[in-house]
């Protein structure tokens, strides 16, 4: 019986207890109640609205609100029940946290936190699109007769979009330029008048568990290995496939660099004018090991826009593997390529292809302070991949090693190569010695100091009948220090270089540069300004030209941000000391504007404009290139955002 | 036999006047080709003393090749159609032939044992112009085959992009900071000169010596910047006036919309110091409240190029590291790194401050430590 009393009793005593501590948490609970977001909810919102109210026991001053784990504490709204907060930024997709911290009256600690989840649609996840559209004219209202193809107007628009739509599992995202040109006068290829869409790019990608798929379109670049594509940048497509540890990729690409639209959406199937490739790749060992095969064909021409060079069109194929590790986090890589090609430099000639290879062997890490790098690499006289222009028939051995003691950082490489990689008799073979020594010294951050010196030696071996020895030695020395304080930032840079040919030529050539650059920026204005001087001398000529450039950049923002002056000129004086040359020349635009945004519509942030450019050419040898012109335009610019 | 004789000079002398005096100079700019590369070269013919002294008078005439041929010892290996035209004033004239040698020629000459080639061209008197005064006279240039190393400095491609890898791209107003590269393959090695040019406007002069090697890759100066405070296109190109080049200088073009970007300025970090080793207790984080910033968001790193651990915004120009967050985040004996960034209205960044380093050296935990 009295086992019985005694087992009641502390039944009573711990259901007491329980109610007295459950009865405190409730009260806790009450405490602080996340009203909006509700616990565990899906919220259809960019910008998750906060409503939170406390109880009048909690003390107001030691509230910390925590969102995604921000101390957000300072941007929220107190209000007679609570407070309120709205994010600052648009909040990305997916869950969050909201955590409360704060203490009652009598110091004790109180927590609240709340999870929940954001769509930006019904549908979608993520879905927006940034839209900006830009409208700039130009009119002259003043300008010399000589300038008589000047165009007198000229209108400029360009609508920038990017969108993106995104789901659980795919994403889609689009960006584009397209743009309008028009003027009165013709107008300089390749841009053309009229409507064109410059650079658009397409990507679509799908992901659910381990796999993941991508394809891209448009604007694409390319990268496979550094010896077959290591970025390509053209009009076309590609597709991406991963599986675990394996990838798959494939691509075609328009060969020729087009401006604007002209090359179609370069997707095609034809190896003459299209680059083409596929490539498989597997991780093994936890990803520490990769392996990379690569298959390229195609053709192209040996020009296009931002290209150009000699010969014909080229077609070719390569085959190549890579296999990179990192077993020691990043203290030992190890990277070995082996490509083998088949190229042909011209194809309206009766040669056809010729057949070689390239391959590289390299170890390189980071250990504490310290870098190192080892490599050797085969890169033969015929070994040549489309869209990928590298120096061929050389072979040689380059070491680098680094030191990085945060006050002394001390960089060197060194260097042996050599051409004629198959040792043909009919030409000779040019060893390059080269060696490179960088210091820097950071004691003193606000007065960075290096200094560089590079060494190179050139000389022929094997020289067949009839023809010179190479002998070269080049020395190059830098020096620079920079005065760092506040938003003051000058620097000071000078190079003396010297290619002093030992062979029978004797034709020694020598650089000397200074050049000093002081640049201001604080809120309001920017001033950059840079003065040098380059001297070069030519031994055999004996003749010495001294080319003095001072530059300057002024922006400046006034009167509430509204008036803006800018500024950007150069001046240059040319001399050679056996007066062929004695030239001095004046270049530059200023430009007054007033942004209308606050007294028209800000959205549309219109400015008016005035802008002038003056160029003077003096020309003491030959006075006919002398000319005094003075350009005054009238400009007006509007842009207008829209985002939905 | 001297009455012979001097028939026999007379009428040499008349011949040799008449083709001696039809001089022809051919200069090359440059004449060490590489093999398996196509090369463009210049060739400069000067003609002098056409006609004379057996032309009554001065000759305004024009002579003429209607083409060229690559040779190997007498053989032809290629014939060039591009038609010649000079226009002789005065018994004088010159001509500037643009002459491509396709690698056809390096290998078929290669191909027959040779390292060396001839090109040749044969002029003759325009439509009798000169009267014929002017004899049929051939002009004779020799051009040998090398390697790239070996050959003269030569500039065979030159490809201009912007960040973006490509020749085209769309900034908005007042971005700084744009880089624009030339990658340079070239042959032979030489003192490289060439400027970099906006819009017709010099920006900086370049003078560098490039031994030969791999492709040579210069990058435009940060100082001066490109400007950006013009809406519209603008032209961007690297003018190589150093070894004389026949290729086109490639242009890229970069577009400013008016869409207007913020400088960012630079935030002053006041306290705490540098490396400052601080109690493991609240501290207040202290920097230059500028006038323009919105918001302000103070970040907090475990290393300089990690992401932040913690972070925390304000409209202040200081912040509380309070014990509840200090107890939940961070650990005594530890470094960190902090940096602040400023927003304007529109939520763009303006202003950031460089990145400085702390440490808690205070071992003992305190009160309501986890």
């Amino acid at each position: 019986m009295m086992l019985l009393l005694r087992y009641l009793l502390i039944c009573f005593f711990f259901s007491l207890f329980f109610f007295i501590y459950l009865s405190y948490v409730d009260a806790e609970v009450k405490l602080i109640r996340v009203i909006y977001p509700l616990p565990n909810s899906e919220n259809i919102t960019k910008k998750p609205e906060v409503k939170v109210e406390f109880d009048e026991t909690v003390v107001k001053e030691t509230i910390i609100v925590l969102f995604d784990g921000q101390d957000v504490t300072q941007l929220i709204s107190f209000n007679e029940k609570g407070f309120e907060f709205k994010p600052f930024m648009v909040v990305p997709p997916g869950s969050h946290t909201l955590s409360i911290t704060a203490k009652d009256k009598e110091g004790r600690q109180i927590e609240e936190t709340v999870s929940f989840t954001t769509k930006h649609s019904k549908t979608f996840d993520e879905a927006w699109s940034n839209n900006n559209i830009t409208i700039a004219y130009q009119g002259v209202l003043k300008k010399p007769e000589s300038l008589g193809n000047l165009p007198d107007s000229k209108i400029e628009n360009n609508l920038t979009s990017e969108n993106k739509l995104k789901n659980q599992t795919w994403e889609i995202n689009f960006s584009t330029n397209i743009r309008h040109f028009d003027q009165n006068e013709p107008l300089m290829p390749p841009q053309k008048k009229g409507l064109d869409i410059i650079n658009w790019i397409f990507t679509g990608q799908y992901i659910r568990d381990l796999f993941k798929a991508k394809l891209s379109l448009g604007d694409v670049q390319i990268v496979e290995t550094p010896y077959i594509l290591s970025g390509l940048s053209r009009k076309g497509g590609s597709l991406n496939f991963e599986y675990d540890t394996f990838q798959l990729n494939t691509f075609t690409v328009k060969s020729e660099s087009f401006f604007g639209q002209r090359g179609g959406i370069g997707v095609g199937k034809s190896s003459e004018d299209h680059i083409m490739g596929l490539s498989a790749g597997l991780k093994l060992f936890d990803k520490k090991m990769d392996i990379k095969t690569v298959y390229v064909v195609g053709g192209e021409p040996p020009t296009g826009f931002g290209i150009s060079g000699t010969g014909g069109n080229a077609f070719g194929n390569v085959w190549g593997f890579l296999v990179t590790s990192n077993f020691f986090e990043n203290k030992l890589n190890t990277d070995f390529e082996i490509d083998f090609s088949k190229y042909d430099p011209d194809t309206s000639d009766e040669f056809g292809k010729s057949s070689d290879k390239a391959y590289r062997a390299k170890i390189y890490g980071a250990i504490d302070k310290y870098t190192y790098e080892a490599m050797y690499e085969y890169i033969g006289r015929d070994y040549q991949v489309v869209g990928n222009p590298i120096q061929r028939d050389l072979q040689g051995l380059s070491l680098r090693g680094g030191a990085n003691w945060i006050e002394h950082v001390i960089n060197v490489n060194l260097s042996r190569y050599n051409d004629n990689v198959r040792g043909d008799d009919l030409f000779p073979r040019v060893f390059n010695y080269q060696g490179v020594i960088d210091y820097s010294f950071n004691k003193f951050p606000n007065f960075p100091i290096g200094l560089t010196y590079q060494k190179s030696i050139q000389k022929s071996t094997k020289e067949p009948e009839g023809v010179s020895k190479i002998h070269m030695d080049t020395d190059t020395l830098s020096a620079r220090v920079n005065f760092i304080k506040d938003k003051l930032n000058i620097g000071f840079l000078t190079t003396y270089s010297l290619m002093n040919d030992k062979s029978e030529n004797n034709a020694d050539t020598t650089s000397i540069t200074y050049t000093l650059t002081p640049v201001y920026n604080n809120e309001k204005y920017s001033l950059s300004t840079s003065f040098s001087l380059n001297q070069s001398k030519v031994k055999p000529t004996d003749v010495r030209t001294d080319i003095y450039t001072i530059n300057a950049d002024l922006r400046t923002k006034f009167l509430d941000q509204k008036l803006s002056f800018d500024i950007a000129g150069t001046y240059t004086i040319t001399k050679a000391n056996d007066g062929s040359v004695n030239t001095k020349n004046l270049d530059g635009t200023v430009q007054l504007s007033y942004d209308l945004a606050k007294i028209v519509k800000e959205y549309m942030k219109p400015v008016i404009a005035l802008r002038a450019t003056y160029s003077k050419i003096t020309d003491k040898v030959n006075p006919s290139s002398n000319k005094d012109e003075f350009v005054l335009y009238f400009v007006f610019t509007t842009n207008i955002p829209f985002s939905f | 036999m001297r009455k012979f004789t001097l028939f026999f000079i007379l009428i040499a002398l008349f011949f040799i006047q008449n083709i001696a005096y039809s001089a022809i100079t051919v200069s090359a700019s440059k004449s060490n080709i590489p093999r398996g590369q196509a090369s463009v070269v210049t060739l400069t013919y000067q003609f002098t003393d056409v006609g004379g002294v057996g032309a009554p008078v001065p000759l305004n005439c024009y002579v003429e090749s209607d083409k060229g041929f690559f040779m190997v010892g007498n053989e032809i290996i290629e014939v060039n159609l591009k038609y010649l035209r000079v226009n002789i004033i005065n018994n004088y004239g010159t001509a500037v032939e643009t002459l491509n040698i396709p690698v056809r020629v390096l290998e078929r000459a290669i191909k027959k044992g040779f390292n060396t080639f001839q090109y040749v061209r044969t002029f003759n008197e325009g439509d009798d112009s000169c009267g014929g005064y002017f004899s049929p006279t051939s002009s004779f240039v020799n051009f040998s085959i090398t390697t790239g190393a070996a050959a003269d400095f030569d500039i065979k491609r030159i490809e201009l992009y912007f960040e973006n890898r490509r020749a085209e791209i769309t900034i908005p107003k007042y971005y700084e900071g744009l880089k624009v590269f030339v990658d340079i393959m070239f042959t032979g090695s030489g003192l490289l000169q060439g400027y970099w040019e906006v819009d017709g406007r010099i920006l900086s002069y370049v003078n560098q010596h490039i031994p030969y090697g791999k492709i040579f890759t210069l990058q435009i100066p940060e100082t001066p910047p490109l400007p950006t405070f013009e809406p519209g296109a603008h032209i961007v190109r690297f003018v190589i006036t150093r070894p004389e080049i026949q290729i086109p200088i490639p242009l890229g073009i970069y577009f400013v919309t008016t869409d207007e970007i913020q400088r960012i300025f630079k935030i002053k970090l006041y306290s705490p110091e540098n490396d400052a080793k601080l109690d493991f207790a609240s501290v207040i984080f202290e920097w230059e409240k500028l006038e323009t910033p919105f918001i302000y968001i103070i970040q907090f790193f475990e290393s300089e190029d990690s992401v932040p651990i913690f972070s925390a915004y304000t409209k202040n120009g200081s912040y509380t590291l309070s014990e509840v967050i200090l107890n939940k985040i961070f650990q005594p004996n530890k470094k960190y790194f902090w940096k602040v960034i400023g927003f304007d209205s529109e939520n763009k960044v303006i202003a950031e401050s460089e990145i400085r380093s702390f440490s808690f050296t205070k071992t003992e935990k305190i009160e309501g430590t986890k």
